[in-house]
């Protein structure tokens, strides 16, 4: 039996990475949103078998079979809109769950449409003590990143950026770092040097802070409106800006308005997107929720 | 008597089916994601509890499993190694008996048998270790045999067609259950215009009754492995009075007495399709050596005298 009303409850968190056996750490998700939290978090490890809980996270996992058997407090944590894939069981697995987490406040609006249980957005935050190096701008921007799935090349390609840092005339060097190679389009052939960098967790930050800039397209169309910003996080937390437009681009190849930039993120970092805070919304999700079944028994 | 309750998680579901058998037990099953609980090999045998963690204080007894796969890192990081080492990590208020279901040979992924042999022992440490046959059991060092056993009457002997069959699992651990040799086999035998089924491979049974009726319907069943400790089939198809063929390893050699109770191998698969050749030509001489065989299984592998060994150790642990 779960054992509510005590002052230490202990949570496991069961993350995609463990529950689809890959690497830890090797899965944004996972990674942003539990493993780098966990870390501050006491009571709370990732999960492991036998061990009994009180509390259960399930990041992105629908495990149906235990939610069902679990009697304690369960949370969906979910980041990617899932519930647009046929395969998902979304609702039966929120059904069997106390509250869902969502990493955007879209995804958060689209889940509520469906569900009657409550859900709280968590965004995606960064662990700051995980970036003990800056990068430091001394020269002319010379090389514009992007790093992700490869699944989101399009991104590149639809968002016209490529054509917008060809169009600067500049001689800059495009770098992806990404799982698999970036192909540009016909038009960008010869005009345009394009680096592929393999992703690999060991060496992504390095990867990127080599680059002066990164530029972090987003569109308009398909699931983007639910892509939470960890990925601009990311690059401001490693001294890296994030060029949106091609007006930032222009300004960015400066490296006084990059110091500049960095400087002004780095308080937005400290102020919005400590990994801290999720952790403070985190507990008190879960005491709301202990209080509630408290007050039903 | 004292009902003895034993924590446990889907596995090796034939071999579990036999376990539930037990007088005494009650059973727990550990909910989990990486090994699961289907009834396919042996129907829905289910009996006792699911639970979804370990609770101490309400078992006597824990039964984990290991195999060689288990130890390679990957596996053993996030496969289903982390099942035995989570779980050997959390439980430790009673005994726990680790069925080592495999052997220590897996060169695909281990130079040495020595490595998996020390990595086995470290992850083992004072618990109690079964083998499922008496070389596995001298080849790690370590653990004590058990047998398998299995109820008789549960296997069907029946109108034999002169087919030749092998079941094994349909990819995975190639030297293990030499694969190569076995495909070997099936080439050869083609060549002769004879059809070899891989069971699980060329044809799949819905559930275990077509299973038993397709092995009780063959009249040659051919074992080509070369480390699986006692697989089970073979005696699922002694049992079926099917004439077998098998290589002598792992115990084989110590009860299937050559052209009397079942044949011996060697790695020749050229020697074997002659064999088979000769069998199927004589169809009377292989009924009589798939009868004997039948015997045979039928004195060694019973329900009770396994039931019996792991009584004994359950009483010594206890």
């Amino acid at each position: 039996m779960a054992r509510f009303n005590k002052k230490i409850m202990l949570v496991g968190a069961l993350t995609f990475e463990k529950f689809h056996r890959k690497p830890k750490d090797t899965i944004g998700g996972s990674r942003i949103r539990i493993n780098n939290m966990v870390k501050y978090w006491d009571e709370a490890e990732i999960f492991k078998y036998g061990r009994q809980y009180d509390v259960m996270i399930y990041q992105k996992v629908y495990w149906l079979d235990h939610a069902k058997a679990f009697d304690g407090i369960k949370i969906l944590d979910l980041c990617d809109p899932d519930f647009m894939h046929w395969g998902y069981k979304t609702v039966e697995m929120i059904s069997n769950c106390d509250a869902v987490v969502t990493s955007t406040e879209a995804l958060k609006e689209a889940i509520e449409k469906f569900v009657d249980k409550p859900v709280v957005c968590i965004p995606d935050r960064m662990d700051l003590n995980n970036y003990p190096y800056k990068k430091i701008h001394t020269k002319e921007a010379t090389k514009i990143g992007w790093f992700g799935y490869s699944h989101n090349f399009h991104a590149i390609n639809e968002s016209g950026v490529l054509k917008g840092i060809i169009d600067l005339k500049k001689n800059i060097e495009f770098v992806i770092i990404s799982d698999s190679m970036y192909v540009p389009l016909a038009f960008a052939k010869d005009k345009i040097k394009i680096t592929n960098i393999k992703w690999a967790k060991e060496t992504v930050d390095q990867d990127i802070q080599k680059c002066d800039m990164i530029v972090n397209p987003h569109l308009d169309t398909s699931n983007w409106r639910f892509k939470s910003n960890n990925k601009t996080l990311h690059s401001w937390a490693l001294g890296v800006p994030v060029a949106d437009t091609i007006d930032d681009i222009k300004r960015f190849i400066d490296p006084k308005e990059r110091t500049k930039e960095i400087e002004l993120r780095a308080g937005e970092l400290k102020e919005k997107w400590d990994i801290q805070q999720s952790l403070v919304e985190y507990k008190k999700l879960i005491k709301d929720l202990n209080e509630k079944r408290t007050s039903k028994n | 008597m004292k009902k003895i309750r034993i924590f446990n998680y889907p596995w090796h579901l034939a071999h579990q089916y036999e376990l539930q058998k037990f007088k005494n037990v009650e059973w727990s099953w550990l909910r989990q994601y990486h090994r699961k609980y289907n009834d396919t090999p042996r129907g829905d045998f289910f009996k006792g509890e699911w639970v979804k963690d370990y609770e101490p204080g309400k078992y006597d007894l824990a039964l984990l499993h290991l195999d060689q796969q288990c130890l390679e890192p990957s596996i053993w990081d996030r496969g289903k190694g982390q099942l035995y080492r989570e779980l050997n990590e959390v439980i430790t208020d009673i005994p726990k008996i680790v069925i080592m279901h495999g052997t220590p040979f897996y060169p695909e992924r281990f130079q040495t048998n020595e490595e998996l042999i020390d990595l086995a022992k470290s992850a083992i440490g004072d618990n109690y270790c079964i083998t499922n046959s008496k070389k596995a059991a001298e080849q790690w060092g370590f653990g004590h045999p058990i047998w398998h056993g299995m109820d008789a009457d549960e296997w069907w002997d029946l109108p034999k067609e002169p087919r030749v069959v092998t079941m094994i699992g349909p990819a995975g651990l190639p030297f293990y259950y030499d694969r190569d040799f076995l495909r070997a086999i099936k080439e050869y035998l083609m060549e002769e215009g004879i059809t070899h089924c891989h069971i699980t491979a060329d044809w799949n049974a819905k559930n275990w009754d077509e299973y038993r009726e397709f092995l009780g319907r063959s009249l040659i069943y051919v074992n080509p492995t070369r480390e699986s400790p006692m697989p089970r089939a073979r005696t699922e198809a002694m049992l079926s009075g099917c004439c077998v063929l098998t290589t002598p390893h792992q115990d084989a050699d110590s009860y299937i007495k050559d052209g009397k109770n079942g044949i011996l191998i060697p790695r020749n698969p050229k020697v074997v399709v002659d064999i088979i050749k000769e069998l199927i030509n004589d169809y009377k001489t292989a009924i009589k050596i798939g009868q004997a065989g039948k015997e045979t299984a039928k004195k060694l592998f019973t329900q009770k005298r396994f039931e019996q060994e792991w009584q004994d150790l359950i009483k010594k642990l206890c």
